[in-house]
């Protein structure tokens, strides 16, 4: 699904970049530019923190994970339960108690026969992931409210219930200490295979018993510290497991490698409401599963989402897109549509829920209320998804859960949905009701698609939904790892800065040119005093302004006026500075050649080069002010950048040391390049 | 005052209100034609009816308060019913007569549903009545109604308002011009004068019963009032005492007589209540300017049903100051917003955003519409980012009248290529408040012009109001009227520093006046003990002359010490900004531009000292006037220093295609914060509890001796000065505690409250809440006193001159 050769281009990019920044130490020349720069030490420490990213840590592995988001009681788990039966058996799916716990699982592929298959691993949140749980304003108040005192220590938070105000009935039911402290795990737990299976473990993770079938004794040690189970409930931020995704592999119909690269991540449910069960942590713990789905966003591991709505209820996505928005900003979720599967569940639940059978079988209800799936999809799911307005998925699976439909209807699968699918394939025909909203929708040929596998008891749609899952990712995964790796991560920003900072000390052939610049800035600039910027305004408003009122042309302006408008005023700016700095023509020279090259850079980043701004006679009549108020401006702000133009004193430099520059530079824009083509290739934009 | 009985005449035309919706005023109001009566009958009758009110006390103040053309001839007031407020007069200009008619829609009969108050003047011997007009009380709901967001920026020395109706694009939404009912010099206030409502209050009436709505007179008329009027109840700046208090420290919350220039209610009462009758009139005024703004319609124009209110804050506030501002809005709303049900099952009272953000917000949107979406690279690089990519940090630096913020804003953009709208977030890198602001400019003038008077005519007297005068002819009142005018003087210098001439000179006409109110320490000789003839010797000299640079190095001297207290002064600030460009400096998070907003901005040297402290050339640090060439600049644009905030923040809600969002701040603490220590050269950490990168919140043990105050402070660096922002007292004299204190973020601190230690927050420049206010005091130059005295006699010879 993810190409190799595009997981060995990103791999390349790294390692080239941890190679170059590894190298440039071993630079003299570098060296002493670091010790005698103001500004050098700072920017190669933002290049150098790049890979402090989580994500660079180690190589691209060419996994995608795959979360699935629902609201609590839309039958997330029972679908699950389903589609991975080997974890259903050890008893990991809980799906005869609704009051569960708040962390995701994590379910890898390990192939049939191996160890892996019994490995599971609890991870716990940071403290600082513990502190912003707390620290939310809503759980904020209702602690405060509560008398409910929470310290925030450096290493663990302290929740301390002991004077907070309760009901008798429910102080009678606590069962753990009012004082917690909630302390992260120092490494992962590995659960010992003894106790990977062992039903009241998991319970202990998993379940948010009743009072009397509660132990309160500690469930697990870790790094010396003992959890009891109210503790785990704050702390644990998921489970790893391992399944040899049987039926992932039967529905897929793809090599079990391919198939290998799927991490199905189940967050726990959205709109979850707060349990007494929790004791002196409810406040935080009622909003521990958004927080969960929002920490998962935050750390880029929503790479693919399916969210699972109940047929007939309303889609909670909204609530986590805010929340997104207000922390990372509405950016991030630009492609997230593209990303996103809409998997509607309980498709029974169309053939056996009196009002909406009404929907179809009566086209004036249809008429009046609109059909079934304008009620079902469009306005509970597409249009409740996000505070924007509609939002069209990548795909739409429709699916069931054999469970369910046999409960219901007390008979098999396949007879229950032998007798829907005359009436789905109704609503395909042109004229039958639905047929206008799938429609609209673009859902026709998808639905079309859908029927078949819905029908069939080996898939019950679950099966369509990964083959439509596999799609997205060959669609979009490659963009989404160019994405994830390379540019969220900050690596190709690296990459450029670096080798902007290394051009400005040196040529293309490893060679430094500050000296000579230097010199040239000098001579040429000697009028102005660095250590007085007031002497910038001053020569801009006594030599410049009065001539930059001719340069912007104000009637008939030729294509490209704004950039030539630009070239102008540096053209007015290097035959003043010449005229005033009096410098040798040599060194003349030598500021014409550079400040010409900076010119260049200038107009392309400053947004000239591609201003797009109606001419001030056609269209826009304000243009001719605005530019030339920009090129006011920029006169100051070339004049002020040619002044503090950085001064490195006596850095020599050696054939050897060119050599070395000469092959950072070779491998950065060897990188660059890969990095660029890989971009083009797969449509990101940088 | 019950609706009248009898029918209508024929042909009686009617000023239709709303209620609640703040004194009513309809000017030219045309009168009824009546046969039988000549224009000189009617006007005599009027004339003869305003005889009976001419001791009436009530009509009294509304023929010296109302908002009515004093230069129209024109009978006296009268009330159409001495227990009601509602209110005539006829004026005549050649052969016709016309009515002014005034209406309170919050009290007695302006104020109840469907009533219909008779406008009628009797006629002479038979007393027959005629019917001049009449005046009805109509439902919100008739009305034409627009929907819509009010927004509002609470300001110290003024209040601005927008009102942008749904639907309505950016530049749509105009500025409320808040009409002042009380107000007879209406027609000569300027346009900024009406775009930005001063903040001062001044109670012109009250009763006894708190269901009545006192009424208060806001704006600049509310200045001349305090100046005439120094024993009724007034504030100056009331935003300053928007102040949460919670119940262990009830007992320092400041109270205030509930006293108009007409009328007293009994004791004490809360400065907050006054805040709330600021607010309460503020919005009567807002919807009274909307539904009439002119003061001459004979129906509302339109009622504005606010379907959400969006306020700004400052940076100053602190959580529980903001929540409390919230329900302070709420609550007038609730009392005087009338909506429908499915407007109000909406409304809602937003707190949207800091000050400085809103300015942030104001100047991106401005540059990013005129650029287009298509040249934001260009427009970023105008805003000082030469990097060509989608990110500007922007320094707003906001010197208000009371108090400075100063936020380092990161903004990212980022275009959907699909329909050209940009989505902007801003995340805030570091803020900082700062309890001095262009106040303390004022009160640096203010004891410059009483050492003038001091060191000229011998007058060194206290202003301090509650300091009773060795000369016991000099009473509270001279001393208010004394006060009023320093400030009024130092308003008139700070505009003529801050404009091209630079240099204020006391002229003698201003200086006598100002003397005047100095009378009784004068004797007939002119002098508090120096013989000849006042105006002589006015003349004579020295003079008081001010320019830039004088009034320069006094802000320069104005600084943290030992003498202070540790307390700064306006210096401090761009001590402060020099602190915060080497820490950005050092995370190579340069300001990209530096916006200077507030009026005190417009002084040019705050743009040079700035631009030095953060070593960056003066193009990098604006003002306001300075982001777009001129012709591009909107209506209202020689205000944007004031109105800034109020657009920011409309912008920020309704910015069509540019779609503002603010992200979370990063979990971090970006200071050292530790106890803090008395030094030579200023205060300095003692013992560091916290470091910068150290997430937050985190809760620290601080050990309190008995009987000992230790303060917490913040720095940038480990040996940098520090800022105070919280305070320790231990009550107890005999034991010593261990206190645990949530430091939530790098200046805000809570403590669970204990039986001995009291935990105050502290902002930089003193927590009084009438810091350098010194209008509401007297107490000019009394922190410490002398201190300022000290700073402008340095230099008494550039400015104390002889003519």
């Amino acid at each position: 699904m993810i190409p190799s050769d595009l997981v060995n281009t990103l791999n390349d990019i790294r390692a080239a970049y941890m190679e170059a920044t590894g190298k440039l130490p071993e630079i003299a020349s570098f060296r002493s530019l670091m010790g005698t720069s103001s500004t050098l030490p700072a920017a190669v420490r933002e290049i150098l923190a790049v890979m402090e990213h989580r994500h660079l840590k180690r190589p691209c592995d060419g996994r995608v994970t795959v979360a699935v988001i629902g609201s609590s009681g839309h039958g997330k788990t029972t679908i699950l339960d389903e589609m991975f039966p080997g974890l259903s058996e050890r008893g990991w799916l809980v799906t005869d108690v609704t009051d569960t716990t708040s962390q995701s699982l994590r379910i890898e592929y390990a192939p049939d026969g191996s160890p892996a298959l019994e490995e599971v691993e609890v991870r716990s949140w940071d403290v600082e992931q513990i502190k912003e749980l707390l620290h939310l304003p809503a759980v904020e108040e209702q602690n405060r409210n509560d008398n409910i005192r929470v310290s925030y220590l450096e290493d663990a938070v302290i929740v301390d219930g002991t004077e907070a105000r309760f009901s008798d009935a429910d102080l009678g039911q606590f069962r753990f200490p009012r004082r917690l402290r909630l302390q992260p795990f120092s490494e992962p737990f590995s659960v010992p295979a003894e106790r990977s299976s062992e039903r009241a473990f998991i319970r202990a993770l998993t379940v948010k018993e009743q009072s009397s079938a509660l132990s309160a004794g500690p469930v697990l040690k870790q790094g010396g510290e003992t959890y009891d189970a109210l503790q785990l409930r704050a702390v644990v931020k998921d489970v790893r497991l391992r399944d040899r995704f049987e039926n992932i592999r039967r529905w897929s119909g793809r090599p079990d490698e391919e198939v290998a690269r799927l991490t199905f991540v189940d967050t726990p449910g959205l709109a979850v409401q707060g349990s007494a069960k929790d004791e002196v942590l409810r406040h935080c713990l009622e909003k521990k599963s958004s927080q969960i789905a929002l920490q998962l966003w935050k750390d880029d591991e929503l790479d693919f989402i399916v969210h699972l709505v109940l047929c007939g209820r309303q889609s909670d996505f909204a609530e986590l897109w805010k929340a997104i928005e207000c922390e990372c900003g509405p950016a991030e979720l630009a492609d997230l549509q593209d990303r996103m599967i809409v998997a509607v569940n309980g498709m029974n639940i169309y053939f056996t829920n009196r009002d909406l059978k009404k929907k179809y079988e009566d086209p004036e209800t249809a008429r009046r209320e609109g059909d079934h799936f304008a009620t079902t999809l469009l306005d509970n799911v597409l249009q409740k998804m996000s505070p924007r307005g509609r939002v069209r998925p990548a795909r739409v699976c429709f699916l069931d859960s054999a469970s369910i439909v046999e409960t219901l209807t007390t008979g098999q699968y396949a007879d229950a949905y032998q007798k829907y699918r005359p009436i789905m394939e109704r609503w395909l025909e042109p004229g039958g009701v639905g047929h206008t909203t799938l429609k609209e929708l673009d859902l026709l040929e998808s639905f079309r698609d859908n029927v078949d596998p819905l029908c069939d008891p080996e898939d019950r749609g679950q099966g369509h939904l990964v083959r439509q899952l596999q799609q997205v990712v060959e669609e979009q995964g490659p963009a989404l790892l160019l994405k994830k790796h390379l540019c969220k991560t900050g690596l190709l920003r690296g990459l450029e800065g670096l080798q902007e900072i290394l051009s400005s000390y040196y040529d293309d052939e490893g060679r430094m040119t500050r000296e000579a610049t230097q010199q040239a800035l000098g001579a040429c600039l000697a009028f102005l005093d660095r250590n007085d910027l007031d002497g910038v305004e001053r020569f801009a408003r006594d030599h410049l302004d009065s001539r930059i009122e001719e340069i912007v042309p104000r009637r008939d302006p030729p294509d490209g006026w704004v950039q030539e408008s630009f070239f102008a005023l540096c053209d007015l700016i290097k035959e003043n500075v010449l005229f005033h700095g009096e410098a040798a023509p040599d060194v003349q020279g030598s500021f014409a050649r550079y400040f010409d090259g900076q010119a260049r850079t200038w107009a392309q980043d400053w947004g000239y080069a591609d201003a797009q701004l109606a001419p001030p006679d056609k269209g826009f009549a304000n243009s001719a002010d605005l530019v030339t108020h920009c090129l006011r401006l920029h006169a100051r702000d070339v004049l002020y950048l040619l002044l503090v133009e950085e001064r490195v004193a006596g850095v020599e430099q050696g054939d050897d040391d060119r050599e070395q520059v000469d092959e950072v530079l070779r491998i950065l824009e060897h990188a660059r390049r890969r990095a660029a083509a890989a971009c083009a290739e797969y449509g990101v934009g940088v | 005052m019950r609706a009248t009985k009898q029918p209508a005449k024929a042909g009686v035309y009617q000023f239709i209100v709303l209620p609640n919706t703040g004194i009513q005023i309809c000017r030219g109001f045309p009168v009824t034609p009546d046969a039988q009566r000549s224009i000189d009958e009617l006007f005599k009758a009027a004339n003869r009816a305003a005889q009976e009110f001419e001791s009436h006390e009530v009509v009294r103040l509304v023929r010296e308060h109302v908002a009515c053309n004093r230069e129209l001839e024109a009978s006296g007031w009268v009330a159409c019913d001495t227990n009601e407020f509602v209110f005539w007069r006829m004026t005549r200009a050649g052969a016709e007569v016309h009515l002014d008619l005034v209406v309170d829609t919050r009290n007695g009969a302006g104020a109840q549903l469907g009533n219909k108050i008779p406008v009628q003047v009797g006629n002479g011997l038979f007393r027959r009545r005629t019917r001049l007009a009449d005046i009805f009380v109509e439902r919100h709901e008739s009305a034409r109604n627009e929907i819509g967001t009010l927004i509002m920026d609470f300001g110290n020395s003024g209040s601005s308002f927008v009102f942008s109706r749904n639907g309505a694009g950016p530049l749509q939404a105009h500025v409320v011009q808040p009409t002042n009912p009380f107000d007879p010099r209406y027609n000569e206030r300027s346009e900024t004068e009406r775009n930005i409502l001063k903040s001062n209050m001044i109670v012109l009436r009250v009763g006894p019963r708190t269901e009545e709505a006192p009424w208060i007179v806001l704006g600049k008329r509310s200045e001349e009032l305090i100046r005439d009027h120094p024993l009724s109840t007034y504030l100056y700046a009331p935003k300053k005492y928007v102040r949460h208090w919670p119940d262990h420290l009830r007992a320092p919350e400041p109270t205030m007589k509930f006293r108009g220039i007409l009328g007293q209610r009994d004791g004490l009462h809360p400065m907050l209540h006054f805040v709330r009758h600021t607010l309460d009139e503020m919005m009567q005024h807002v919807l009274a300017s909307l539904a009439n703004p002119h003061g001459t319609s004979d129906e509302p124009e339109f009622y504005p049903q606010v379907a959400r209110l969006m306020c700004t804050y400052p940076l100053t506030w602190r959580e529980s100051d903001r929540r409390l501002f919230q329900e302070m809005m709420e609550d007038v709303a609730s009392r005087l917003l009338v909506h429908e049900d499915h407007v109000r099952e909406q409304f809602k009272v937003e707190l949207i955003c800091s000050e400085p953000v809103a300015v942030a917000a104001f100047v991106l949107w401005e540059t990013f519409f005129h650029f287009g979406t298509k040249n934001l690279a260009l427009a970023a690089s105008t805003l000082g980012n030469t990097k060509g990519t989608n990110e500007l940090r922007m320094l707003v630096v906001d010197i208000g009248g009371g108090s400075t913020d100063i936020a380092c804003v990161d903004i990212g953009w980022n275009v959907q290529q699909f329909d050209d709208s940009v989505d902007v977030t801003f995340k805030l890198l570091e803020s900082m408040r700062f309890n001095r602001a262009g106040d303390r400019l004022s009160h640096l003038l203010a004891a410059a012009l009483r050492e003038h008077l001091a060191l000229k005519y011998g007058l060194t007297e206290s202003l301090d109001f509650r300091i009773e005068s060795r000369n016991p002819a000099f009473t509270r009142g001279y001393k208010r009227l004394a006060v009023s005018r320093i400030a009024e003087l130092a308003e008139h210098a700070k505009a003529a520093l801050s404009s091209s001439d630079g240099t204020w000179t006391l002229e003698p006409a201003d200086e006598l006046d100002l003397l005047h109110c100095f009378e009784p320490l004068l004797d007939d000789t002119g002098n508090a003990g120096t013989p000849g003839n006042l105006e002589d010797r006015v003349r004579r000299g020295p003079r008081f002359s001010l320019d830039r640079a004088t009034f320069q190095e006094w802000v320069e001297h104005d600084r943290q010490s030992l003498e202070t207290n540790g307390e700064p002064g306006f210096m401090d600030i761009f001590f402060y900004l020099e602190e915060l460009r080497q820490s950005l400096r050092e995370k190579n998070r340069d300001p990209h531009l530096v916006v200077l907003s507030g009026r005190s901005t417009r002084l040019p040297f705050i743009r040079t000292m700035a631009a030095r402290r953060l070593g960056l050339p003066p193009h990098r640090v604006r003002t306001l006037a300075d982001i777009l060439p001129d012709s591009l600049k909107l209506q209202g644009h020689e205000n944007m220093d004031k109105l800034a905030v109020v657009c920011g923040a409309q912008r920020f809600r309704f910015g069509d295609h540019i779609r503002f969002s603010a992200l979370a701040d990063a979990p971090i603490f970006n200071r050292y914060i530790g106890t803090v220590r008395e030094t030579p050269t200023g205060l300095k950490l003692n013992r560091v509890l916290i470091r910068p990168g150290d997430s937050c919140p985190r809760t620290i043990d601080v050990e309190v001796p008995p009987a000992r105050d230790i303060r917490i402070g913040h720095a940038f660096r480990e040996d940098g000065t520090a800022q105070v922002v919280a305070n320790l007292s231990n009550h107890s004299h005999t034991k010593a505690h261990k206190v645990s204190l949530d430091v939530l973020d790098d200046y805000s601190i809570q403590m669970p409250s204990h039986e001995d230690v009291v935990c105050s927050e502290w902002v930089p420049g003193g927590n009084d809440i009438v810091v350098d206010n010194f209008h509401d005091t007297g107490r000019i130059d009394g922190e410490p006193d002398g201190f300022l005295r000290r700073i402008v006699l340095k230099n008494r010879e550039a400015w104390h001159r002889d003519a």
